[in-house]
């Protein structure tokens, strides 16, 4: 298989980066300072020039030393200018898939495409920044491909091996799976989207950026202090103003909640579960339905009070910054619609209901524990008495303080359920924000349970699970019946996966070094 | 009502004991020669009492922690560690005053590994560290023998690998 490269595109999405980061520089030297001659402008015009000149060599060459090649079972990079780095990173470490798709690589027809792998570090992820649509689907399959020949090999009678079925798969494009839409975004569903998450509120931190980069260059100051006497002048004029800053807050958040939730569209084949979104840059994830490690709900407390709440895919691979909610279900969906959409994707998960309560003696337990947060908090009033008009006394701070912890224990021992049923466990917690967590028992790689001195008086006890992400995810519930936990235990020891034998791994290494 | 979990049955070496009240009055006598000099100096130099109270509080705890980690901590954490390992999962159970139990499947075990500070060497002994995919987990204190035969036995039964990985 022959070394590619990436997109020309992608020079000049790294072109376009470079202009977008260095824009303010350039304003300030070229066009601020336009007349002036000091001696550090002038420097420091020159050096800019130096450094751009550098960096699009740089961008050309690093575009034209940075080569892949897909092979039966991985992937091989090549790249550095001058000190030459070389990756090889096999399929079976690939995760999940995602891309993000910025408006400048849309005008071209491309894509982002990035491998998400378990391993930590900078080696975790694979990024293919600009690539043709065409490619990716060929990347993409090409992991399929080699999924597909390991789950068939490992059906097969072992020494019956095919190597030139597995070649020719990869080559010749799989046809296209039949894909089920789940779930699109309407106009209603944005709207919902957009007042709650407050986006409106969103236009205060903008319009305070703006207003401190343009009073670097221009003192809008003292021209705004005559404004606002201006409005302080008329109430008219002021509550006309509110209105029309409240009506600019609700649009802009509008805008900003399109521009990101807008064009949602959850669905999924046999295989994969793929979940897009983004109306001018465009994400979007795809994750193999049996690397879904578990699935979390959560319900925050105004979602509560409108029924909805959010359903997550716990998946391996770390997302970088905007996309580390890209595997969630729409946050905004009615709660009864998130669990059956989770059912949908994922059949071999269902969320239990009718799960089971904590015991009275929890609900002592969870009085008697030491309420560190509020004697501490009690403590540090005591000395620093705060004095504040409107804030009252301290005592009255403190026991405020005391009744909130012991208010949130009795809510979260009222919403705590469990349940452990089948190849499935299931926790439910939560004061105000309520979440619920859902796992398989091939997925946990690691159960706890524990007592403590006080809950062995009380016949109760803690079980926690740790499942595969980034970082791991540990979830613990406490205080549920002894006889729980042990059962807990015991389910957990019955856990069956499917194995590899040892020795299989190394399998594909020989046909690789046969090839090349 | 203590937990009806089939715990396993390997235990730690008797001189865990000593290991560990030797390395907890090197860790105490340390930070008590600490708050010793601070009180001292306090009470050359006249500093605030808010401060020496303070420091009094605090100095009184460490000794009460270190009473109770020289002379007590060591020998019920010595009793109560069990370990074991059998075709499926790393099992380990430990804990004085909250009593834990972990499960870890072998094929979720990454590596293995031996470990021995200068105490423990003294004594002949290893810290076994057993590593998985998101966290590690140690038994202190094996004599030799058994740390190494543990280890080996662990990183066989760990060869196997999962379908999802």
């Amino acid at each position: 298989m022959e070394n590619r490269r990436m997109h020309p595109g992608r020079i000049i999405l790294a072109l376009y980066e470079l202009i977008k980061n260095s824009a303010i520089v350039f304003i300030f030297l070229f066009v601020l300072r336009r007349g002036s001659d000091a001696g550090w402008v002038v420097a420091g015009r020159w050096i800019f020039i130096a450094a751009i000149s550098i960096s699009i060599l740089n961008i050309i060459l690093s575009w034209w030393r940075t080569t892949y090649r897909l092979e039966a079972d991985s992937v091989q990079i090549d790249s550095g200018v001058f000190s030459r780095k070389h990756r090889n990173v096999p399929f079976r470490r690939v995760q999940n898939v995602n891309r993000q798709v910025p408006a400048v690589l849309r005008l071209f027809g491309l894509t982002s495409l990035t491998l998400e792998t378990g391993a930590d570090g900078e080696d975790a992820s694979v990024k293919f920044p600009a690539v043709t649509k065409a490619e990716a689907a060929r990347i993409e399959e090409a992991l399929d491909g080699y999924r597909r020949e390991r789950m068939e090999a490992a059906r097969a009678v072992p020494g019956t091996e095919s190597v030139e079925g597995e070649a020719s798969e990869i080559q010749e494009p799989l046809p296209e799976k039949a894909r089920t839409v789940h779930f699109t975004a309407q106009l209603k569903d944005v709207l919902k989207a957009s007042f709650l998450s407050f986006s409106f509120i969103a236009l205060i931190p903008v319009l305070a950026t703006v207003y401190s980069n343009i009073d670097d260059f221009i003192d809008i100051e003292s021209r705004a202090e005559g404004f606002l006497s201006f409005l302080a002048g008329s109430g008219f004029v002021m509550s006309i103003t509110i209105a029309l800053f409240a009506l600019a807050a609700i649009a802009f958040g509008i805008i900003r909640t399109y521009l990101k939730y807008g064009r949602y569209i959850i669905s999924s084949d046999d295989e994969r579960i793929y979940i897009r979104r983004g109306v001018l840059t465009e994400q979007s994830l795809s994750v193999r339905k049996k690397n879904v490690q578990a699935i979390q709900i959560t319900e925050t407390p105004i979602k509560r009070l409108l029924g909805l709440a959010e359903a997550k895919l716990v998946t391996v691979g770390s997302f970088e910054d905007n996309l580390e909610d890209i595997s969630s279900l729409y946050p905004f969906l009615p709660k009864q619609r998130a669990v059956e959409l989770v059912g949908e994707l994922l059949p071999d998960v269902r969320l239990l209901d009718g799960m089971e309560r904590l015991p009275k003696a929890a609900l002592t337990v969870r009085m008697l524990r030491f309420p560190w947060i509020a004697v501490i908090g009690t403590i540090a009033l005591y000395f620093w008495r705060p004095e504040f008009p409107y804030v009252p006394d301290w005592p009255f701070l403190a026991a405020a303080l005391f009744s909130f912890t012991y208010l949130l224990r009795y809510f979260d021992y009222r919403n705590t359920r469990y349940a452990i049923r089948g190849p499935l466990v299931q926790f439910r917690k939560g004061g105000l924000w309520r979440e619920t967590f859902l796992t398989r028992r091939e997925k946990v790689i690691e159960a706890s349970a524990s007592q403590s001195w006080l809950q062995k008086r009380f016949g109760v006890a803690t079980i926690g699970t740790t499942n595969r992400a980034k970082p791991v995810h540990v979830e613990e519930l406490k205080d549920l019946p002894g006889a729980a936990a042990e059962q807990f235990d015991r389910w957990y020891t019955e856990r069956n996966p499917e194995l590899i034998p040892a020795g299989k791994e190394a399998e594909p290494w020989k046909t690789l070094q046969s090839e090349s | 009502m203590e937990l009806d979990i089939r715990e396993p049955e390997g235990r730690i070496s008797k001189k865990a004991v000593t290991v560990w009240r030797l390395s907890n009055t090197i860790g105490h006598g340390i930070t008590l020669l600490v708050f010793a000099g601070l009180i001292i100096a306090g009470s050359r130099f006249g500093w605030w009492d808010w401060a020496m109270t303070v420091l009094w509080v605090f100095g009184g705890l460490t000794a009460l922690s270190a009473v109770y980690s020289v002379f007590i901590e060591p020998v019920i954490l010595q009793r109560t560690w069990r370990y074991g390992a059998d075709e499926e999962f790393v099992k380990l159970r430990h804990g004085v005053i909250t009593v834990q139990h972990q499960t870890v499947p072998m094929t979720k075990v990454q590596y293995v590994g031996l470990e021995q500070g200068p105490l423990l060497r003294k004594f002949g002994l290893y810290t076994l560290t057993v590593g998985t995919m998101g966290s590690n987990h140690s038994i202190p204190a094996l004599p030799e023998q058994e740390a190494k035969e543990f280890r080996n036995r662990i990183a066989r039964l760990a060869k196997i690998r999962e379908e999802d990985e």
